[in-house]
């Protein structure tokens, strides 16, 4: 049984479509990469997995179950989700930060017992933040907290963590740092779902992509409506083509491929007409 | 900033035997003249049922009557409004909320003008404060319901929704006294108890806060977990397993009832609940199972040393309480503002 999954969902907001027809299935022990334009609906989709919106229609699956029907410390358990804003202004210390991943796992008064605090600690040890764990949060750099709440979301043992473009406002060693941190992680069999914005980061480490962009589709009524949904679902190579890159990020790229890599180099913005052709 | 566990533990210690030092004094001062022999076989004697015939009974009604309701509610109405202001501060990620900033405790004030001018009050005591517990709860809603927006909070339109959710409430409290003025009895039953204040408070209302307020701290205790992480944001909360719309309504009714309780009791005394959890939090950090407790201390003990204040210089005057505490609480606001606008241009 496949751990997440959906089908048929469709997110509207304000009446306008953000969201139609998307299915997916996910295996674990898989790095996926959720790729597409600024507004291509990547965080929404994040959001609709983890059941914190509700879709106007169609189902998320979790373990089985309609995500709707669980409860969140039962859905805590299988999803982790690291969030895009990671700003952090009240002065909680690393280690207390770090323990709140344990708090499906404990009542109102309970008190972490040894085995939390040794996964508490492993996870720390893990994101190689252990050495900051008396230090506040309000005291670290951007990179130093973005791990605070990737341990976090170790520290929650949850088997599929989902990540809202978790190096966007990191530098490229901390990028790198991160993406290897996600990829040793699904190596270890967990399932990563995470939102990029880099290409090459993306094709270099996720096993599959998905490309989110918009659409036109016919909604019965006979008017054409637009809408975005999966326009690819595959390796990095299939999806990262030169019609998808000129269509969905208007850029025309070199694609180089490299043993069973592939990479973008040369990259160009598409020259768009002006005027009504 | 104390982080390690022995200063926080300190911290609450010394906060515990403020509370006590003040409680004593308290009951020890006042215009009238007791002698501290009296005042312990008086306690002796209430709670042993023997009977000292060698105290005057005035003095008795002194301690039992005035003095100790009224030491008794400032302590818990103080503290009562510095756990509502600390609630809110995590609800709405945002130090400069509390219950009269955000209009809640003129929404309570509102309810209570209502249960009055209706003639509800004349049925039971009961029934200002469960006005006051619906007026303060539809503010609220109505401030949250306008400031959050898929969990984010605008600080510019929390304050203002605010500003105008005050307004409202008071306008509304206006005209209902002006409507009651053809009927004296209520007009003057509307405008003592605006008066608010500790001056005449009895044991009838020792039982309607007391209650309210011990059990709403017992109830925001088990809420210590989820106001951490509603501090940090919906979507944090969401991911480690918060139900975050239950945690909010159920955090929404406590504090409303808190409020309408210490409101009905006390009327609308400000600034507490802002700069009380504030300090506190810039003292022990953010962790609620602390500032929780802390909270329960520090807001009694500075309602109670305010009221301690205006009795040992000012006794003559008789300057509502609402004055200290606004003396002390607006310059604090707007030096908060000050922060929070560099902290966001």
């Amino acid at each position: 049984m496949s751990p997440l999954s959906c089908t048929k969902l469709a997110f509207s907001y304000d009446k306008k479509p953000l969201l139609t027809d998307i299915n997916l299935d996910f295996k674990t022990g898989q790095f996926i990469g959720l790729i597409g334009a600024n507004g291509s609906g990547k965080s929404t989709l994040l959001q609709l997995l983890l059941g914190l919106i509700k879709q106007q229609s169609g189902a998320v699956t979790l373990n089985g179950l309609d995500i709707h029907v669980q409860k969140r410390r039962a859905i805590a358990k299988q999803l982790a989700f690291v969030p895009q804003s990671i700003e952090l202004p009240y002065a909680f210390s690393v280690q207390a930060l770090v323990a709140m991943g344990r708090t499906p796992y404990l009542g109102p008064f309970e008190l972490e017992t040894a085995e939390d605090t040794r996964l508490i600690q492993e996870a720390m040890l893990k994101t190689d933040i252990i050495h900051l764990k008396t230090r506040l949060v309000t005291t670290l750099s951007g990179g130093e907290k973005q791990r605070v709440i990737i341990a976090r979301a170790l520290a929650q043992q949850a088997p599929t963590i989902l990540l809202d473009e978790p190096i966007a406002s990191l530098d490229i060693c901390h990028q790198i740092e991160t993406l290897q941190l996600i990829q040793s992680l699904t190596q270890s069999g967990k399932l990563a779902i995470t939102a990029l914005h880099d290409l090459n980061l993306a094709a270099s480490y996720c096993d599959r992509l998905i490309l989110l962009g918009e659409t036109e589709f016919n909604n019965g009524s006979g008017k054409a409506n637009s809408g975005r949904t999966i326009i690819a679902d595959g390796t990095p190579e299939q999806v990262l083509n030169h019609k998808n890159l000129a269509t969905y990020f208007s850029i025309n790229a070199d694609i180089i491929k490299t043993n069973d890599k592939i990479s973008l180099a040369n990259i160009s913005p598409v020259k768009k007409h002006l005027g009504n052709d | 900033m104390f982080t390690n566990l022995t200063s926080i533990r300190l911290v609450l210690i010394l906060l515990m035997l403020l509370v006590v030092v003040l409680t004593i004094s308290g009951v020890l001062q006042g215009p009238a003249d007791i002698s501290l022999r009296h005042i312990g076989a008086i306690f002796k004697q209430a709670l042993f049922a023997g009977s000292d015939s060698d105290i005057p009974n005035w003095q008795h009604s002194i301690i039992v009557d005035i003095r100790l309701p009224r030491v008794i509610i400032a302590l818990f109405a103080g503290a009562s409004l510095a756990l509502c202001g600390l609630v809110m501060q995590g609800m709405f990620r945002n130090p400069l909320a509390s219950p009269s900033v955000l209009g809640v405790s003129s929404g309570a004030s509102l309810g209570a003008v209502i249960a009055i001018y209706l003639g509800f009050s004349l049925i039971s005591a009961w029934a200002i404060p469960l006005f006051a517990f619906i007026g303060a709860g539809i503010s609220l809603s109505i401030v949250y319901r306008v400031a959050s927006s898929r969990g984010q909070t605008n600080v510019a339109t929390l304050l203002l929704s605010g500003v105008a959710i005050s307004a409202l409430n008071v306008a509304a409290t206006s005209l209902l006294l002006a409507l009651s003025l053809s009927n004296w009895d209520v007009a003057r039953m509307i405008i003592y108890w605006t008066m608010g204040g500790l001056d005449g408070r009895t044991w009838d209302h020792v039982f309607i806060i007391l209650p309210i307020v011990l059990s709403g701290f017992v109830l925001l205790l088990f809420y210590s977990k989820q106001l951490d992480l509603l501090l940090l944001g919906e979507q944090h909360a969401l991911s480690v397993g918060v139900d975050v719309r239950k945690t909010r309504r159920n955090l929404l009714i406590i504090s409303s009832a808190m409020v309408g309780a210490s409101v009905s009791v006390v009327g609308g005394i400000g600034f507490i609940g802002l700069v009380v959890p504030h300090i506190l939090r810039l003292l022990l950090g953010p962790e609620h199972r602390y500032l929780l407790p802390a909270c329960l201390f520090g807001g009694a003990i500075t309602l109670l040393g305010a009221d301690l204040f205006l009795n040992s210089f000012f006794s003559e005057q008789a300057i509502p309480l609402g004055v200290v505490t606004a003396a002390l609480g607006a310059p604090f606001f707007l030096f908060l503002l000050i922060k929070q606008r560099f902290v966001l241009s």
